[in-house]
């Protein structure tokens, strides 16, 4: 017979920590690009969680906890790989719109075309723009959550906004061309 | 000039620095317009997500079952007793196994002196590269040959024109517990460069090049005239080698002519998104971000 304790640590853990399961899965899935990679990776989350629950402070913000962790598991699993690829702009196009912001307020911008422009983005841009816009933490939040300092992140932030920008550009150039 | 819109659309300035942000906002047609593209563009992104359906029933149970099985690291709150129940002589005994297990992983699990190099260089370029932290760097031509005097012994800053970058800003930074001269070159609106630089120690031959890749990132480490430079660039293991090497040559051939290299070249900088130079954004005593009107 399990140990009361343990039950009644088990049934804080199932009602603090695996409310946010669908949340973490859906980040996951965004932010590492493949869905069985990122199933693996929130279970693989879920269980340091609940290794080193004792840690958790009650009361204190279990979702930027297990992000830190969700990120330390990607953080291990990429390992000493090579740095991800590069988003693969077309300068000439840049050199057309240099001055001109391209905003058409009449046409409504897809709820896909803007989660596709994002996975094109590297895998740092992504997770910052995920954690801030999505997730809605804080500059000092998502630092603590990557383990980065804060201008780290307003830096990789800035660009990842501009690359979704210069790449939705393009699409929309694309299509205008048809 | 974007940062303070980005700064301004996720709620980052302080009640000041806000008011000064919306009355710039409502003068400068650049600067809003910029504003609505990326508050649609967050809108848009946050309903996409938050419409998206993710099945979680079977992960679930799978999570449920393995920790069924498995117990939390034995938090000594789990152990009936605590720890006054555990003998002395087993406390002494987890204490030294604690002490030699962790010389163990340090030992096992430290990074070599270059790589703690590498990642203290791409930390600082990451920290530096911030708008907020650029705005305190040096950039007047005499005060950045002052440092570049001090560090590596030429009194010109190398010229990273022919690559299109623009002039340099210069910090004084320490990688590893050792002092570098930290330059930093921006090119419109992409991801600056940095370069490193100080006087020999570096563990390199003299000309030898090492290079290492991160997610997003290359450097490239070369000792040239008992210069050590550090190249972090957002570019790939090709492009970023040829700057180290240019910069380099540079090195080299002022050396051999016992003078300075050659400055950066004057060069019009090619023209931002936003033509809009009212607004700078300043770090004040207290470390909080100001807004200050340049128009």
């Amino acid at each position: 017979m399990r140990d009361k304790k343990l039950e009644s640590v088990q049934l804080k853990f199932e009602d603090e920590a695996l409310s946010h399961l669908s949340t973490l899965l859906k980040a996951a899935v965004r932010i590492v690009g493949r869905p069985q990679e990122a199933e693996d990776v929130v279970q693989e989350t879920y269980l340091r969680a609940w290794k080193y629950f004792d840690s958790f402070e009650t009361g204190t913000n279990c979702r930027a906890w297990l992000f830190r962790i969700m990120f330390n598991v990607v953080n291990g699993r990429r390992g000493k790989q090579a740095k991800a690829a590069e988003v693969p702009l077309d300068d000439t196009l840049d050199q057309h719109h240099s001055n001109v912001i391209q905003f058409d307020p009449t046409r409504q911008i897809e709820g896909h075309e803007l989660l596709e422009a994002a996975g094109l983005l590297t895998e740092v841009h992504r997770s910052v723009l995920w954690l801030v816009v999505v997730e809605e933490f804080s500059y000092r939040e998502a630092a603590e959550v990557l383990d980065v300092p804060i201008g780290t992140v307003m830096s990789r932030l800035h660009r990842a906004r501009d690359e979704l920008r210069k790449l939705l550009i393009r699409r929309n150039s694309s299509s205008a061309r048809g | 000039m974007k940062e303070v819109v980005q700064l301004y659309i996720d709620n980052e300035l302080d009640a000041r620095a806000t008011l000064e942000a919306q009355q710039h906002l409502e003068s400068c047609a650049s600067c809003s317009r910029l504003l609505a593209v990326f508050l649609e563009h967050d809108r848009v992104l946050k309903e996409a997500a938050g419409a998206e359906k993710v099945d979680t029933d079977r992960l679930r149970a799978n999570i449920l079952s393995q920790i069924q099985t498995a117990k939390p690291r034995t938090s000594l709150s789990l152990v009936p007793g605590g720890w006054r129940n555990i003998s002395m002589f087993a406390r002494v005994a987890a204490v030294i196994a604690a002490a030699i297990a962790l010389a163990a992983a340090m030992l096992i699990l430290m990074p070599r002196q270059g790589e703690r190099v590498f990642a203290s260089a791409l930390a600082d370029h990451e920290d530096h590269c911030s708008f907020a932290n650029t705005t305190m760097a040096k950039v007047e031509p005499d005060e950045l040959a002052q440092l570049d005097l001090k560090y590596f012994g030429l009194s010109m800053t190398p010229d990273l024109s022919q690559f299109g970058y623009g002039s340099a800003r210069g910090r004084e930074c320490r990688l590893n517990g050792k002092w570098y001269l930290h330059l930093v070159y921006y090119k419109n609106e992409e991801e600056p460069v940095s370069l490193f630089l100080s006087l020999g120690g570096s563990g390199l031959r003299e000309g030898q090049l090492k290079s290492e890749g991160k997610p997003g990132y290359q450097m490239v480490r070369l000792l040239q005239s008992g210069v050590d430079l550090i190249v972090v660039s957002p570019l790939a293991a090709g492009p970023t080698a040829s700057i180290a090497k240019a910069v380099a040559a540079e090195i080299s051939a002022a050396k051999l002519k016992g003078g300075s290299i050659g400055g950066p070249k004057a060069r019009r900088a090619e023209p931002s998104l936003t033509d809009c130079d009212g607004l700078s954004v300043l770090v004040d005593s207290g470390g909080l971000l100001r807004i200050q009107n340049t128009l």
